[in-house]
């Protein structure tokens, strides 16, 4: 879904500047081929048509049937309610396994993180709600992300929790300028794997403000690679990094031939089997 | 003295907030004595929130005189991790 809906975001974004055409009018998503998606992609397709929307292109889907597998699965996704402002089934409702695709604002996130992600987490795996914690602190780091490099302070975001593969997906996007291109008004010969593998690092910001250290991304990759064993994988601009664990370091391997991503997504995995349990109890800093 | 975070701020999700929560702090340790930071109420604390609410205290007192001093209560695992985390790391680039 990410090569597919890369090459028509590439292919629009060349027609631009290499022919000197105007930007196309219309976009045709065409799903008669789609057999399967997984939620990077729900939410990679999506970002995909708010920014085209936001290019000033109109955006149509074909050959939408929900009795295919593939396309009930995005209606109960809430995909089709979202772009086209009604689902295509009425039958179509999201999943218990999943909080379904919806944008939210940044000054929004942090209370529908608390007050939706966590409990409702909590209630799938059977555990306490402060063993989650430290994933939802990823999560809002992600939305501070979004405030500080876009002009849009939106996100959209889309959680499946896969209790066959012990595995919970989230993946996360906005529709801004992208990692690489931020991290190169710092950096500007970087190609776009190096500049993503240079925002993970401690301490690497884009971002003026003193109190921006640059945290979000390595405080991502330490509780979900390192701690938790699961993995992250950042599409922005023509560059997908995925990022794992090997022993006790974290590696990192660019794919190759991936089309275009505007702006950022990211979708994080974490094993559910690995998450540490803690108790609700308040407690004290110990010095 | 007690500093209520929810008292002064919705949550510890922002630099925004963290500004205001580093205003509280500094008012608090200019007066002699432990302060109490209570963050009753509050899951979780963005790094971006810590640096603008902790570490710039770095700049007015001693980090060993920061740990003798605050007492962070009615707190959790991930908040106190972020508040030390900073603070360490901060004070150790400072030394």
């Amino acid at each position: 879904m990410s090569q597919v809906a890369g090459d028509v975001a590439a292919q629009a974004k060349h027609a631009t500047t290499e022919a000197g055409e105007k930007w196309p009018e219309k976009f045709i998503f065409d799903f008669s081929r789609l057999s399967f998606i997984k939620p990077a992609g729900v939410v990679f397709l999506s970002n995909l048509g708010h920014w085209l929307s936001e290019q000033g292109s109109q955006v149509v889907l074909r050959n939408c049937d929900p009795k295919r597998y593939a396309i009930k699965y995005l209606d109960d996704s809430l995909f089709f309610e979202q772009h086209c402002g009604n689902k295509l089934s009425e039958k179509s409702h999201p999943r218990g396994t999943t909080r379904p695709l919806q944008q939210i604002a940044q000054q929004d996130s942090h209370a529908w993180l608390e007050a939706n992600f966590v409990p409702w987490l909590a209630g799938r795996l059977g555990i306490t709600q402060a063993s989650l914690y430290t994933f939802k602190a990823c999560v809002s780091e992600l939305f501070n992300n979004i405030q500080d490099h876009t002009q849009y302070e939106i996100g959209s975001i889309f959680v499946q929790h896969f209790p066959r593969d012990s595995i919970i997906t989230i993946s996360l996007a906005d529709f801004g300028p992208g990692i690489p291109e931020k991290v190169r008004e710092k950096l500007p010969n970087l190609d776009d794997d190096a500049a993503i593998i240079q925002a993970v690092q401690d301490g690497f910001t884009t971002k003026s403000r003193t109190t921006n250290k640059g945290v979000g991304l390595d405080y991502l990759l330490k509780a979900v690679v390192l701690r938790n064993g699961g993995k992250v994988t950042i599409y922005s601009c023509e560059s997908i990094v995925q990022f794992h664990r090997n022993g006790n370091v974290i590696e990192h391997r660019a794919l190759p031939d991936v089309g275009f991503c505007p702006g950022t997504t990211i979708d994080i995995e974490i094993r559910t089997g690995t998450i540490e349990v803690l108790p609700d109890e308040r407690e004290e800093l110990q010095w | 003295m007690v500093v209520r975070i929810l008292d002064i701020v919705p949550g510890a999700n922002t630099p925004e907030q963290g500004d205001r929560v580093f205003a509280a702090l500094h008012k608090a340790l200019r007066n002699p004595g432990s302060v109490v930071v209570s963050f009753n109420g509050v899951q979780t604390a963005t790094s971006s929130f810590v640096h603008a609410a902790f570490v710039p205290l770095l700049d007015h007192f001693l980090y060993r005189d920061l740990k003798a001093r605050l007492r962070v209560i009615d707190s959790t695992r991930q908040i106190n991790d972020m508040i030390k985390s900073r603070l360490e790391h901060s004070a150790s680039l400072a030394a």
